[in-house]
């Protein structure tokens, strides 16, 4: 089986493909916490931001309706947090919801802490899909060892994303010799049956971390694991940055008018 | 080169794997390990590069006793080549993986690039340097262990059934590229067609003792000794 889960237009080409995966890390990191630290009464200045991923996405060349259905699929999360603050939040009644048996007021903090929640995390969100569906994982991984994350830490995301498929083939093949001894009923059982194979596949993990580690030390495994560096800042690297810089300079700039 | 004296080998469990093994293999030699499911193969396989270690009995691969001492240089000189290619490949594309036991050995960055390189392309594979393992075949991960191993250039290669689960053309392909070789190698397998075609000489173990040990024509035609343990 293939899958394909989270790079899937990492491998296309545009000019935010080619950039180095740094620039890209901390450019959107950047814009992240630019719009994060943002006062959320600032309609004009997140109405230029939009603008600005929006220019990214169309540089980026990736279908739309791909890129939305990523990165509406935290949505719900952030839904769930936000949902009723507009109700308890105390102050100056918006409106009120008077219908059958629910009496509840909507006040004028409740809203701006709410939409000051949800524009902030849809734009966080539509960023990092942005970066995550123009870089290979690999490099996004690559990238972050250089930017000084814990070694450590990239090696379990590393070994995690390499793994994470041939657990799901080895859950899948569970999964179809399930169903062709299971002839329908017993709900009960099936649950029960279930939460077997979710042992099974941890035992079947724990000794393939060991098949693996034997194989890493037959080849000279001593602790850290080396890579060749194949990553460049290249002109291009820099006059990106140049241009997000200058475009949020002017943003900044509009914003203190 | 290889010198496996009185070797037993207890799991923790207190199965008796191995009991009693002695062992020689010179330079160059071919040899074939055959025997059913549980006979000891893999357990002796690993006791090869130190993975494993004897309960009692001694190995040494070329004069170097297998311990704790001289494990870098044994691995350097024994290169494994595991059943289940996806333990194997663990890095997130197929020249990383290459790359890792060079760099493991502290050679330079260019040196290393050229290496991975060639044997790719020795493989026809260099259009694979960039991809995952995940989405390749069977045959085409296994090809890529093999080149993993190989661009370190060990004395001895082990390999632990190589053609398991391989479709017709993929087993046909592998059968060649191990006849190519000049390396001392112990094969594991109970694929008796293509232990035949590959190695000169087989070993005959079951319940962790060898019961032969002669010219592989000898023993694949030997129906009753196969019969007897298991592998007819």
């Amino acid at each position: 089986m293939e899958y394909h889960l989270i790079d899937t237009y990492s491998k296309r080409d545009s000019l935010l493909h080619r950039l180095d995966p740094r620039t890209k890390i901390i450019v959107f990191l950047g814009l992240i916490i630019m719009i994060v630290l943002t006062p959320p009464k600032q309609f004009i200045t997140f109405g230029q931001y939009g603008l600005l991923i929006l220019g990214l996405v169309i540089l980026s060349r990736i279908q739309v309706w791909f890129y939305i259905s990523r990165a509406l699929l935290v949505m719900p999360f952030v839904l769930m947090i936000v949902i009723f603050v507009p109700f308890l939040k105390e102050g100056q009644t918006a409106f009120r919801i008077d219908f059958w048996f629910i009496h509840a007021q909507v006040t004028h903090e409740g809203l701006i802490v709410c939409w000051n929640a949800l524009v902030k995390s849809v734009s966080s969100v539509l960023l990092i899909t942005l970066l995550v569906a123009t870089t290979p994982f690999n490099d996004i991984l690559h990238g972050l060892t250089h930017l000084r994350i814990p070694r450590v830490l990239i090696t379990m995301v590393s070994f995690m994303y390499r793994y994470l498929f041939v657990l799901l083939d080895e859950t899948e093949r569970m999964q179809h010799a399930r169903l062709s001894r299971w002839f329908g009923g017993y709900i009960r059982r099936q649950i029960k049956v279930i939460g077997n194979m979710i042992g099974l596949l941890f035992i079947r993990s724990y000794e393939r971390s060991e098949r693996i580690y034997a194989s890493m030390l037959a080849r000279g495994f001593d602790g850290s694991i080396r890579r060749i560096d194949n990553l460049k800042f290249r002109a291009a690297d820099a006059v990106f940055a140049a241009v997000i810089v200058a475009l949020l300079t002017i943003i900044w700039e509009t914003y203190n008018l | 080169m290889i010198s496996i004296k009185e070797l037993v080998f207890k799991y923790p469990d207190g199965h008796l794997a191995l009991d009693g093994i002695n062992l020689s293999v010179s330079a160059g030699e071919s040899v074939g390990i055959i025997g059913s499911n549980g006979a000891g193969k893999s357990t002796l396989l690993l006791h090869l590069n130190g993975t494993l270690r004897p309960t009692t009995g001694t190995i040494s691969i070329s004069s170097l006793p297998v311990d704790d001492r001289n494990i870098r240089a044994i691995r350097r000189k024994v290169g494994m080549v595991f059943q289940d290619p996806d333990d194997q490949l663990f890095m997130p594309t197929v020249s990383e993986d290459i790359a890792f036991g060079l760099l493991n050995l502290g050679l330079p960055e260019n040196e290393v690039k050229e290496k991975t390189d060639a044997i790719l392309n020795r493989f026809g594979m260099s259009a694979y340097a960039d991809k995952m393992p995940h989405h390749m075949s069977l045959g085409e991960k296994k090809k890529i262990a093999l080149a993993g191993i190989l661009v370190l250039e060990p004395e001895i290669i082990v390999f632990d059934e190589p053609t398991a689960n391989l479709d017709l053309h993929s087993r046909k392909d592998f059968i060649e590229i191990l006849k190519g070789l000049k390396q001392t190698r112990i094969i594991a397998s109970h694929n008796l067609e293509m232990i035949a075609r590959v190695t000169q000489r087989v070993i005959v173990i079951n319940k962790g003792k060898i019961i032969a040990d002669g010219p592989a024509k000898d023993i694949v035609s030997d129906t009753a000794l196969l019969e007897t343990n298991g592998l007819m």
